[in-house]
């Protein structure tokens, strides 16, 4: 096993859990053992903390729902990641605007939207949301429990623009 | 020589300033936690740079980096020069030092650093990267042990040989983390006695301490907590042991800052100025 198939076994092994029949005994005997787990425990660890800061409401709306830890895992898997939060926050919101939930979806791009207006105080964004954004940001915001009658199907228009009081507007669309 | 006392810094906190910073001989950077990414490559704000210049009228500037991967095979980063350089522009560096492993493989970031096998062609790898960095930069360079979580994976040579030949082949020396030995002594259950019998003392011009947690019986290398009675055994002895010594850091992550508290780490400072004392 030289330099080379050691480092790349390695990140197979760190990013998605399995090796192939190529690899060598001592990369082989990692998969499914408890220190690969602690390992990829670590890459959790590190990623979760700095999305919780960069990503607030969307991280908080995951933790609510007990799938955060999940979904760092499948965003770790996706190889996309940057070591600089700036950057990964976004490719993380960016990884959770195309979810199945769509209000998750929602807000990742209703974050992203944040994100992307924060320099500019005329550049509004609008993202359409499946039920109203402003029980689901405030309970997020306050840190309160978000209960399932947030999530009644009605269809909402959130503009994001620095120039909004507040920064956003929500609008019942029609 | 009295070796300075000193401790990590990544974050602006009144609080280090009022509080740690008057207790530190030698305050260790880490150029990657300061650098945001702006454009293609990160750079550090000029803010994080005007308070690297504050503190160095205070306190000796030491540069740690983590972003380096000197180990990778595919190559290094050079992102770590361009904010070494940056620092190096607003303020005087006494020496700077790397993590012996890597965190990047084929440019993609791994999210943790993982150990290196000790082979020759590992060592024959990281040595002629010591030479390189050696001579871009006029300045001493210390290379790190770091904590193995995964099993040893096979070795042509034990861990403090492999640690003596890199400094006798790169021309580097050694920074030697009590801690993170403390790791790899319980997670790949091997004796620190016989690893400081063999590795070569006189090498190492910097010590690290730390305290981290447990996880599934391993020992990880998380700087969140005090340091632990055994750390502080092995600190006078090792002390004793190794000549060469600058500085002892001691490490802790701005996260664990809240909960371990200031005045905590303060104290861990204390304890590092009675070590070097009374040794």
């Amino acid at each position: 096993m030289n330099l080379e198939t050691y480092q790349r076994g390695l990140q197979r092994l760190i990013t998605h859990g399995y090796s192939t029949s190529d690899d060598s005994a001592y990369l082989q005997g990692l998969v499914g053992t408890s220190r690969l787990a602690v390992a990829k425990e670590v890459v959790c660890f590190w990623r979760a903390y700095g999305l919780e800061r960069f990503c607030i409401l969307t991280a908080g709306l995951l933790k609510s729902m007990g799938r955060f830890e999940n979904d760092i895992e499948r965003f770790i898997s996706t190889e996309k990641f940057s070591p600089f939060i700036e950057e990964a926050g976004l490719q993380f919101l960016r990884f959770m605007a195309t979810d199945n939930d769509l209000t998750v979806a929602a807000l990742a791009q209703t974050e992203i939207a944040f994100h992307d207006t924060r320099t500019n105080i005329d550049e509004e964004k609008a993202v359409d949301w499946p039920c109203n954004p402003e029980p689901v940001l405030l309970a997020i915001i306050n840190r309160n429990d978000i209960s399932p009658e947030m999530f009644a199907i009605s269809h909402y228009r959130l503009r994001v623009c620095r120039a909004l009081p507040g920064g956003y507007i929500c609008e019942l669309a029609l | 020589m009295k070796a300075g006392v000193g401790t990590s810094f990544e974050e602006v906190d009144p609080a280090f300033t009022s509080l740690i910073l008057p207790l530190a001989d030698v305050i260790e950077v880490i150029p990657d936690t300061l650098a945001v990414k702006q454009g293609k490559h990160p750079i550090i704000p000029e803010a994080a740079l005007q308070n690297l210049s504050e503190i160095a009228e205070h306190a000796t500037i030491i540069v740690h980096g983590v972003g380096l991967s000197i180990g990778s095979f595919h190559g290094w980063n050079e992102n770590y020069f361009r904010l070494l350089d940056q620092i190096l522009a607003v303020v005087p560096v006494a020496w700077h030092s790397e993590h012996l492993g890597f965190i990047n493989v084929d440019g993609q970031f791994l999210g943790t650093m993982l150990a290196l096998p000790r082979t020759q062609e590992a060592l024959d790898l990281v040595a002629e990267r010591t030479r390189l960095i050696m001579e871009r930069y006029p300045l001493p360079f210390y290379l790190e042990n770091i904590v193995n979580l995964l099993p040893d994976p096979p070795a042509e040579m034990t861990e403090a040989a492999f640690l003596n030949r890199l400094a006798r082949n790169g021309g580097c020396e050694l920074l030697l983390d009590i801690y993170n030995l403390e790791c790899n002594a319980h997670n790949q259950d091997y004796a620190i006695p016989d690893f400081l019998d063999e590795i070569d003392l006189n090498l190492v011009r910097e010590i690290h301490v730390a305290g981290g947690t447990e996880r599934a019986g391993l020992m990880l290398d998380i700087h969140s907590r005090r340091t632990r009675e055994m750390t502080r055994k092995l600190l006078p002895e090792v002390l004793s042991r190794t000549p060469n010594v600058e500085a002892i850091i001691y490490e802790v992550m701005p996260q664990a800052v809240p909960a371990l508290g200031h005045q905590a780490w303060a104290e861990e400072l204390h304890f590092l100025r009675s070590v070097v004392q009374s040794t």
